[in-house]
């Protein structure tokens, strides 16, 4: 295995401070802003850096492992005594190795466990390797190294959530963009995500069987979708599809993703020359939404964000009547504030599409009523009214959109956070992700 | 004595002809004033010498008679102005803007007024309209720059408060990005564009695509966009659009010969050669806008 971390610029400390609103987007193309603060250094690979000589070509003791087993070993220790959730000393510690040490471990280990078990344990009776990663006897015995990688995936995870890494690159060949409200600016990669991807991949027999794999997927992918990375959210999303392909909440995820990369805030970005957005077109994404929900639905019929969704981006399709539909079953599911807001809203809007003006009425007042400092049902009745022609109530409707309290909250407007409402509970994911890995021996 | 049925066939008779004689009526009559804003230009330059009888103005292809052809240098103007106040206009961006703001009011008379729509996600009346200018300097001197953008929202404030009041409404659009919080969609924009006579100037520090939204609503509304490369030219790119403002005509008409209801085309030409003429493509009217 090649590493990664060649042909890519290793930046120290962190730069462009992330806002709240931005939205950080695969986006094809290796370019480098000279404007970016990058300090680039070329990279220093330790000699016995690539596992598939230490695995296949030689055995560990002809070549000088020592500086390998070493990390190894303080690797294996920060994994065990991390406390989940915790910014404590071990996290804290692997936080600021060079990557290259890490990527060194990691591809080490994921090399390991992706051996069939004869080859695991007899790598692994070796005495200097075994008393470094800290093996029981069984684990021995069954070639079986899922508690490690179990461990070590938490412990990156860790790193990454708490922002404990303090190396950041940014690989040429696929770079993070961060577009915050029409400007564009390189993001630097958190390759703590990618370590723990990498070691979860590996879990034994296989990912797809283990509850703890899959409660990783979740949680993750829920809280990089909570905070926007979308880049990180695909890679995850994408891997977990192929694992988890009948899983209501990833579909849902899934589906989440490309209606976010059909709506404006990722269609509407303007791109330097010759760059390209890492997504389709926005009728293109709903489609693709759209397939994700409805299977969604199929695994799962009491989902009322799943009915939402798909009303949604049937309205956005050009179908107002199974818009409706969906999105009456939606209200009917869930009795949920902000969920209603977002049905009264869209129902709306469809009614209003197809000119039944009464009900749309009905709709948007029911959302104004719901939140009463949105500004989006004011703005609907608003060109109801004009659609009515009524240019006096239209005009009486603004004023009230002027007059609303305002201290500039994005929760003032559901509208604004849609694209989270779906991921509301990641930090309740994430902790039961955390008890979960926790309860490990 | 006439029978029953003879009755009733009299009477639907007479209410096919009454009908009959209500949709012609419908077709021909006349409807309200219909105002048009013509610019017009010889080499790039105001030609401002041209009194109504120099015009000819087509409605849905019929000639109509022009009552009155004003130069808008003669009359007050009521400005809306919608500034983009998101995160991304700050620094240096930020003092430029508010000077142009100072430059464009102190180029007011005092029977101009002006009020000021300030926008991110929200959509806020940072000064309702009047001709204490100082208010609106002071608005936009208190708003900080946060969030992101509800372009298509404010321009529809813009275009509904213009609406309540206004004898002769310019709206003024300052906007750097794009919009990514609406609830409007564009298109619901410029169809309340086509059914009110504001004309929208837009001033942008990003080069858009032909096909936007800020293009379409100031071609639709016969007013101009002006891309500025350089923030500092900001203040030039107000005066150049209020300026080009007041050297529009505005004619008058009472549509004649032409449907009430729904899109009027409009054709407007100058009886000389060699002149640039700007107006909207046409305006729709309601039945409330009778």
């Amino acid at each position: 295995m090649l590493f990664r971390v060649i042909g890519a610029l290793i930046i120290a400390g962190s730069f462009f401070p992330v806002a709240a609103e931005t939205v950080v987007l695969p986006i094809s193309g290796a370019i480098l802003n000279p404007s970016a603060r990058l300090q680039a250094r070329s990279s220093t690979l330790h000699p016995a850096a690539n596992p598939l000589l230490l695995l296949a070509a030689a055995p560990p003791e002809k070549v000088d492992t020592s500086y390998l087993l070493q990390k190894v070993k303080d690797w294996r220790e920060a994994s065990v005594s991390h406390e989940p959730g915790m910014p404590d000393d071990a996290a804290v510690s692997v936080g600021k190795w060079n990557l290259n040490d890490v990527e060194i471990v990691i591809d080490w280990i994921t090399e390991l466990a992706s051996k069939s078990e004869k080859t695991i344990r007899r790598t692994i009776a070796r005495a200097p390797i075994r008393s470094r990663l800290g093996l029981t006897d069984e684990e021995v015995q069954k070639g079986n190294l899922n508690r490690v990688l179990k461990q070590g995936a938490l412990l990156h995870t860790d790193i990454a959530l708490l922002k404990l890494g303090i190396h950041h690159y940014i690989d040429l060949k696929n770079l993070h963009w961060a577009f915050d409200d029409g400007r564009l600016s390189p993001q630097p990669n958190n390759p703590h995500w990618e370590y723990a991807l990498r070691l979860i991949n590996e879990i034994s027999p296989s990912p797809s069987k283990d509850p703890m794999a899959k409660q990783w997927y979740v949680a993750t992918t829920a809280y990089m979708l909570s905070i926007r990375h979308l880049a990180y959210a695909r890679k995850n999303i994408d891997s977990a599809l192929k694992k988890y392909p009948s899983d209501s909440r990833i579909l849902l995820y899934a589906g989440a993703l490309h209606e976010t990369w059909a709506s404006p805030v990722s269609q509407n970005i303007q791109l330097p020359p010759s760059r390209e957005p890492a997504f389709e077109s926005k009728e293109k994404e709903l489609k693709q939404a759209r397939e994700l929900y409805l299977k969604a639905i199929e695994e799962d019929p009491d989902v009322a964000e799943a009915h939402l969704r798909l009303g949604r981006v049937l309205g956005l399709l050009g179908h107002p009547p199974q818009a409706i539909v969906e999105l009456r079953h939606a209200a009917a599911l869930s009795q949920d504030r902000q969920l209603s807001y977002y049905a009264s809203l869209y129902l709306g809007y469809e009614f209003e599409m197809i000119s039944r003006f009464k009900e749309a009425r009905d709709q948007y007042e029911r959302a104004a009523m719901l939140y009463p400092s949105a500004q989006s049902p004011l703005l609907a009745l608003s060109h109801l009214s004009l659609s009515e022609d009524n240019t006096a109530d239209a005009i009486k409707t603004i004023q009230e959109v002027f007059t609303l309290p305002r201290i500039n909250r994005k929760e003032d407007d559901p509208l604004w956070i849609y694209d989270l409402s779906y991921v509301r509970d990641s930090d309740e994911l994430i902790q039961n992700m955390r008890d979960m890995f926790g309860e490990l021996p | 004595m006439m029978k029953p049925k003879q009755f009733a066939w009299l009477m639907i008779v007479i209410l096919i002809g009454f009908r009959s004689l209500f949709a012609q009526i419908t077709f021909y009559t006349s409807t309200g004033e219909a105002h048009v804003d013509v610019l017009v230009t010889r080499n790039g330059l105001p030609v401002n010498d041209l009194k109504a009888s120099d015009f000819e103005v087509f409605d849905n292809g019929v000639r109509q008679k022009i009552e009155s052809a004003k130069l808008q240098l003669q009359m007050p103007i009521d400005a809306i102005l919608v500034f983009d106040m998101s995160r991304s206009i700050d620094g240096e961006l930020l003092d430029h803007l508010k000077d142009a703001l100072h430059e464009l009011l102190s180029d007011f008379s005092e029977k101009d007024r002006a009020a000021l729509i300030i926008f991110n996600q929200a959509v806020v009346l940072g000064s309702s309209l009047g001709s204490n200018f100082e208010l609106v300097k002071s608005a936009l001197e208190q708003t900080q720059p946060s969030g992101n953008s509800s372009l298509i929202d404010a321009c529809y404030a813009g275009l509904i408060l213009a609406k309540s009041g206004s004898e002769l409404p310019l709206i003024i659009v300052f906007s750097d990005g794009r919009d990514t919080f609406s609830w409007l969609t564009g298109e619901m924009v410029l169809e309340t564009a086509k059914r009110y006579d504001s004309v929208v100037y837009a001033i942008s520090t990003q080069r858009r695509p032909k096909k936007s939204f800020l293009n379409d609503l100031t071609s639709l509304t016969g007013g101009n966009l002006f891309e500025v490369e350089f923030t500092g030219d900001l203040a030039s790119a107000f005066l150049d659009a209020i300026r080009e403002f007041r050297y529009r005509y505005r004619l008058a008409y009472t549509p004649k010969g032409v449907s009430e209801e729904g899109w009027h085309k409009l054709d407007v030409r100058v009886k000389s050669k060699s002149v640039t003429v700007r107006y909207r493509p046409g305006y729709m009217r309601s039945a409330s806008d009778k």
